[in-house]
């Protein structure tokens, strides 16, 4: 039995699987156009003269964006003709901030996916009872390679009724929360005050924060209102370690006019009122010509500086530099994340070396394990060869996961890591993988070498490398749930820095988790510790199957709470159907077979594997899937199981909002959230372990501490958004906020990812 | 850069992400306006050097873009370009559309859309590298810029102040016409800058 090529056989079927999955997700691109429109409303009905939100929905297809009220370098912003009842009049467009859409030298601003632009109605004084029909006419420009114009037709009927108090429609509230929250707070409003200068070459805006913002706001970048201000593709640079903040821009030299006045908005990382508030605020501050010099904005310098802070100061014409702007670039980079390189360097190490101990790599790993004991007995050279092809395979699928990471967040999706299990047909995928693999190690059926190995030596060799290479892989893919204890805040630190920074970490997380292997196979002395080749293997290998199993029941308890019930059933019917056909497989696809009963046979299973797994992965409901996570099924179903408060004990984990943290903590309330997710087993021993004992839910309950959890088992923007506040990408993650009796700013406290009842009481005891 | 989310080619795209994006730098209205030497679509070399003494007017332009079509369609562009090219002015069209990209042709093909939407430049010139683009700053089709005879820039920008693909652009008031009209009578142009908008520049 070669369990190496078995494995490799198994790999490249859920690749397979992968790719009928994304051909099938592709498939179903929209029938004419590539954005579509439509018109929503916040409320269920509508009160005479009593104003109201509306929304126009644009849902761009993949790769297609639209623009926003200033479209950059080109474009048109989106614009709606109305056609109202009469006397309801409908407000301008509230544009929520937007994003960078980079093509090459030029740059614009806009949205893709899924984009609410909201618009307040006023309903008409006199309106009768009854329905009224809205309408209107989008017109947009939409672009992606190419650019076409659009519009469309939209219209939404409510019914008014007079003294029914103009209840908001459950499902869509939260949403068009979650888009107002996107629009630009007024900065002045807030405590902010704003001073602008330029010369011919820079535009500087001095942002001076209220008392109150004791904290930066870890960066900010400036979208002007109008087109004819700045170099929209240039970098910027945000400076926040003195007051006032600053943020300067290249100036563009196309227009011969001289800016007087600059409004825009600025969006930040962080939040305008402390960590995890709302992104953008909107300014509007005359300009003056700057009586000296301003230093030049360094190209390029604030994306790449990192850590090496000399750079700006070197690049710029040094007889003269202002005052306070040498210090321009540094602090950028490294202002939103409390780690350094090294240490975030040291943390992906130690992080990646206790993956290895984490229950979902586990099996994977001592199967590892029993193929180096098989070899390393024999030939320790092949053995340390095999080690290090492991260790590539490791490397590798951690940039790639990394890599595909880092693109995806550059292109504006919220994701964080482990984002790949938020997908269902991905945790069905890796079900019947694992399905497979067990009954693997159960002799159920065997993939064995001859096929390949008859051909060549050398061949077989090279099968063999791939079967490392590929656990190597697979090693990875199954060990990103498991977010090791020093991992959260290595990983967050990673996705803020530049690309090559985080490719560096996630490097080192990947030697960490490769690191025992090679230890032990090139250390004669280890390499005598372990027992030689035996029976004792069979006993372990099926060991290993039933942790395999357990395993499966963990995807299909996840797989349950992101797509229901049915989607269980129809997992256990296809891993019934793929245990029918690797049976057969076994049955009379063995080596003693003759090549005919060989061939059907296992004919027959990939064909049984491939039903399977399809049966499986089309009866997700399509509309809720990692390609169209934003579908209204999507929106509709996921909240519904998660919005509902949970009784635990004691404790009532009410649902995650930032609404709700805020309520809690102007009531003088102390909070405590648990960011967690299904897929996260950290989170669900930490769960165990520590909150849901009785000793901290009395002393929650003593402190009448508010318990919310962020259920991050499905995409969640805004959870993501808020993790990424405090330095995070993943869960698991605890904070604790307490209210000072002082009325100032409340403390915030972010427990560790490892649990005990001792550290969550010692925290609560803390509390005032 | 745009195609950004495609999961496929993520990790060449992490790598390119680590590359410096290249700026563009830009004409400034009352300076020398960017020199430049361009094949045009019938293989000869055109320089702005040697336009020395005549008005000068750049057009970008990607005939599948639809802000140019709106031009063309209406037969606007067209009647400028004989308007204009009558009075002496020599006017160029410039394809900057990268290889691979909406509106990159080769020369023959130019030749046929030229004649097929009834263009009358004076030449069409072919900058696939983008070189000359990058050095105005062109960033949209159309993107017009006017040249008086001493070589210095006198109007970049829209050619309308119609910023939409519908409608009549005899219905807008025409801002190269009026650089032109005011510059070739001597008297300084009035409008000498506009935000241009369009289709972007493909680069």
């Amino acid at each position: 039995m070669n369990i190496r090529a078995a494995r490799c056989a198994l790999a490249a079927l859920a690749f397979g699987v992968a790719s009928v999955v994304a051909a099938g997700s592709s498939a179903s691109a929209a029938p004419r156009g590539h954005v579509a429109a439509s018109l929503l409303s916040e409320a269920a009905s509508i009160e005479p003269g009593r104003p109201f939100w509306v929304a126009i929905e644009l849902r761009h297809d993949e790769h297609w964006h639209t623009y926003w009220k200033n479209p950059g370098d080109s474009g048109l912003a989106t614009q709606i003709e109305w056609a109202l009842p009469a006397g309801f009049r409908a407000g301008e467009i509230q544009w929520p901030f937007p994003g960078h859409i980079d093509d090459g030298p030029l740059t614009s601003y806009g949205y893709t996916g899924r984009t609410l632009l909201p618009v307040e109605v006023t309903p008409a004084a006199d309106a009768a009872p009854g329905p009224v029909k809205l309408a209107g006419h989008v017109s947009w420009l939409e672009c992606a390679d190419i650019c076409v114009p659009g519009s469309a037709d939209v219209s939404l009927t409510v019914p008014v009724k007079p003294g029914g108090g103009a209840p908001l429609d459950e499902k869509r509230a939260p949403e068009f929360a979650e888009w107002r929250a996107r629009l630009p707070l007024d900065g002045a409003a807030l405590g902010y005050s704003f001073a602008g200068r330029f010369d011919d070459a820079t535009l500087e805006v001095d942002v001076t924060p209220p008392a109150w913002m004791t904290s930066g706001v870890g960066s900010a970048e400036l979208y002007p209102a109008s087109a004819e201000v700045i170099q929209h593709a240039a970098a910027q640079q945000w400076k926040e370690d003195t007051k006032p903040f600053q943020i300067r821009a290249p100036r563009t030299t196309a227009f011969d006019t001289t800016p007087t006045q600059l409004a825009g908005v600025l969006v930040s990382a962080n939040g305008w009122r402390g960590a995890g508030s709302e992104r953008a605020i909107a300014f509007d501050v005359p300009l003056a010509r700057s009586a000296a010099a301003l230093a030049p904005v360094t190209p390029g310098a604030a994306a790449a500086a990192g850590p090496g802070a000399a750079t700006s100061v070197a690049a710029g014409p040094a007889t003269r530099v202002h005052a306070s702007d040498a210090s321009a670039t540094p602090g950028a980079a490294t202002a939103g994340a409390a780690l350094s390189l090294p240490a975030a360097l040291v943390f992906a190490l130690l992080g990646g070396l206790i993956l290895n101990l984490m229950p979902c790599v586990f099996p994977v790993l001592s199967l590892k394990v029993l193929g180096f004991v098989q070899q390393a007995h024999h030939h320790r050279r092949v053995a340390i060869e095999h080690a290090l092809v492991f260790a590539v395979g490791v490397l590798v699928s951690f940039w790639v996961l990394a890599g595909a990471l880092i693109a995806l967040r550059a292109g504006g999706a919220m994701l964080g890591w482990g984002f790949q299990l938020q997908s269902p047909p991905f945790v069905v995928a890796l079900a019947a993988l694992f399905f497979a693999m067990a009954l693997n190690l159960f002799d159920v059926f065997e993939i064995s070498g001859a096929a390949v190995t008859s051909k060549a030596s050398s061949a077989s060799a090279r099968a063999g490398w791939m079967g490392s290479f590929l656990s190597g892989c697979l090693a990875t893919v199954v060990a990103t749930p498991c977010t090791a204890p020093f991992m959260g805040a290595a990983l967050g630190f990673a996705l803020a820095q530049p690309a090559w920074v985080a490719l560096a970490i996630f490097t080192a997380l990947g030697v960490g988790m490769a690191l025992p292997y090679v230890v032990l196979v090139s250390s004669p002395h280890l390499m005598r510790l372990i027992p030689r080749p035996g029976e004792w293997m069979n006993s372990v290998r099926h060991a290993m199957g039933f942790l395999l199993l357990a395993t499966v029941v963990w995807l299909a308890w996840v797989l349950g709470k992101q797509a229901g019930n049915d989607a269980v059933i129809t997992l256990l019917g296809s891993l019934w159907v793929i245990g029918v056909g690797l049976w057969i497989a076994g049955r009379w696809g063995s080596i003693v077979a003759s090549d005919t009963s060989r061939l059907v046979s296992r004919f027959a299973a990939v064909a049984l594997s491939a039903l399977g797994l399809w049966f499986a992965i089309s009866h997700i409901d399509p509309e809720c899937s990692a390609a169209s996570p934003d579908s209204p099924a999507c929106q509709i179903r996921a909240p519904a199981q998660t919005r509902k408060p949970v009784q635990e004990g004691s404790t009532t984990w009410e649902p995650w909002s930032e609404e709700r943290v805020a309520q809690a903590l102007a009531a003088g309330q102390h909070v405590l959230v648990d960011a967690t997710a299904a897929w996260c087993l950290s989170c669900q021993v930490n769960e165990k372990v520590a909150l849901s004992t009785s000793a901290v839910q009395a002393a929650l309950a003593d402190k009448g501490v508010v318990t919310l959890r962020a259920d991050w088992t499905h995409r969640d923007e805004k959870i993501t958004r808020w993790l990424g506040s405090f330095g995070r990408a993943g869960v698991p993650l605890y904070v604790l906020y307490g209210v000072n009796p002082g009325g100032r700013e409340p403390e915030t406290v972010v427990l560790p990812a490892v649990l005990t009842p001792q550290i969550v009481l010692d925290a609560l005891a803390r509390l005032s | 850069m745009k195609r950004i989310r495609s999961g496929a080619s993520a990790a060449l795209l992490a790598a390119l992400a680590l590359m410096p994006r290249v700026a563009l730098a830009e004409a400034v209205i009352g300076k020398p306006a960017p020199a430049f030497s361009l094949p045009d679509t019938n293989g000869h070399t055109v320089t702005l050097a040697e336009q020395q003494g005549k008005w000068v007017v750049l057009e970008w332009t990607n005939p599948e873009c639809p802000f140019v079509k709106k031009q063309y369609g209406k037969g606007n562009m067209q009647k400028l370009q004989e308007t204009y090219t009558g009075k002496g002015v020599t006017w160029l069209s410039i394809g900057s559309s990268a290889p691979g990209k909406e509106g990159n042709y080769p020369p023959a093909r130019w030749n046929e859309i030229q004649k097929e939407r009834n263009a009358h430049p004076t030449a069409t010139l072919l900058d696939p590298d983008g070189a000359v683009g990058r050095s105005y700053g062109a960033k949209t089709t159309p993107h017009m810029f006017v040249i008086d005879p001493t070589g210095t820039l006198v109007y970049q920008g829209a050619i309308d102040d119609h910023s939409s693909p519908f409608g009549d652009p005899a219905d807008a008031k025409n801002h190269v016409a009026a650089a032109l009209d005011e510059g070739i009578s001597g008297k300084p142009v009035t409008t000498a800058s506009t935000k241009p908008y369009g289709c972007s520049v493909k680069y």
